[in-house]
């Protein structure tokens, strides 16, 4: 590398350094004194400034597409003190709630989209736990309506429909265990990941029984 | 101390900021919804710990960073089993030209449409050193790699950029 003055070619580092981008170092008045007698490092920095200029100037607001604000309506309006301890444990007994109903509902009712909705009594101001539900809600809903749609349209494969029950029920376990891992101290929470994967293993116990009597 | 804003408050000062963000770090609009989202439930969750040290939107801006790094790592492992990759890049392409023509103005395009042309990596790590202003430490700290691997990051992607925008 050539040198002019004494002093190597500025590098990335010095134009962080020159630029204020890191601390200034001992040798950057000897970097500054060598640009002044260097052209191509001046152009080096130079656009390197230009470039941070007119990146720093571009806007840092846009506008955020109502889907987002939608995603999180069910999130307080008012202002409300925030017990996290309880906010947790009533999310967990709400993913307890979540957990039961949708099981029975996977049971019960495989064709019919399922809804995740609040206790009778649980107050719509403790965020965590309206997230949590939507949370855990909103990806086993999604993969339940994919199973529908792959029932529907191919209603007489059983192996497939099988198949599709059963990673719809291994997302409400994933759900359920989560709930239970984020709230570990909580029996409520632990009790709800225990019966989702009970009610799986009876459900897969259940369906390969029918497929045997089916095959059969 | 009992927080006093409330949700909707934080959300309508700094979703605008933070979804942006987003759209920059994650150079797609599906995902930058996904880390908006997830960047105010992480907030408001963590809100009654926030000790104002730093501004709310700077305390935002690192939480967006946070979920931004987690859900890549979660959508890379997911791609894993996606066959219609280039596809979905397309859709994603179009999809981000109508996310950003909406969020900044016209003169500003190239210049967007050339960071999101960037490396994951390199984007994320300019993203947040030139534009938020992170220094080389905070953005290690964030995304959990070395001071160095950001300062080589951050230099890769302005020698991209130039060479992209002939500047």
């Amino acid at each position: 590398m050539s040198e002019i003055k004494n002093v190597s070619h500025v590098d990335d580092a010095d134009i962080d350094e020159i630029l204020g981008r890191t601390p200034p170092g001992e040798k950057l008045s000897s970097l500054l004194t060598h640009m002044e007698s260097c052209n191509d490092c001046r152009i080096r920095v130079e656009r390197v400034r230009s470039l941070y200029g007119a990146l720093s100037a571009l806007p840092r607001e846009g506008d955020v597409p109502a889907s987002v604000r939608q995603k999180l309506q069910r999130v307080p309006e008012r202002n409300s003190p925030i017990l996290y301890g309880r906010a947790m444990r009533i999310a967990a007994a709400v993913a307890l709630f979540a957990a039961g109903m949708a099981a029975q509902s996977w049971i019960h009712a495989i064709r019919n989209p399922i809804v995740i909705e609040q206790p009778p009594g649980f107050g719509a101001n403790i965020p965590d736990a309206t997230l949590a539900v939507q949370r855990a809600g909103s990806e086993y809903v999604a993969a339940l309506a994919k199973l529908n749609a792959s029932v529907d349209a191919r209603p007489d494969d059983r192996r497939q429909s099988a198949l599709g029950r059963e990673v719809v029920m291994s997302t409400l376990l994933g759900a359920a265990t989560e709930a239970a891992r984020n709230t570990d101290h909580d029996p409520m929470a632990v009790s709800a990941a225990s019966a989702v994967r009970s009610a799986r293993q009876n459900a897969i116990d259940s369906q390969h029984l029918n497929l045997r009597r089916t095959e059969n | 101390m009992t927080p006093t804003i409330t949700f909707d408050e934080l959300y309508t000062a700094y979703a605008p900021r933070i979804y942006l963000l987003s759209l920059r770090l994650s150079g797609d609009p599906v995902q930058a919804e996904e880390i908006t989202q997830e960047t105010f439930i992480r907030a408001w969750k963590a809100l009654p710990r926030f000790r104002q040290q730093s501004s709310p939107a700077t305390w935002l801006s690192k939480i967006a960073a946070n979920a931004a790094t987690d859900l890549s790592r979660q959508r890379a492992r997911r791609r894993q089993i996606v066959l219609f990759s280039g596809e979905l890049s397309a859709l994603e392409s179009h999809q981000y030209d109508s996310a950003i023509t909406s969020a900044v103005p016209a003169t500003d395009l190239d210049m967007e449409q050339a960071v999101r042309a960037l490396p994951t990596g390199a984007r994320e790590m300019l993203v947040l050193h030139v534009i938020e202003g992170f220094g080389y430490g905070e953005i290690a700290e964030l995304l959990g790699v070395t001071a160095g691997t950001v300062k080589s990051q951050v230099h890769r992607a302005r020698t991209l950029l130039m060479e992209k925008l002939n500047r």
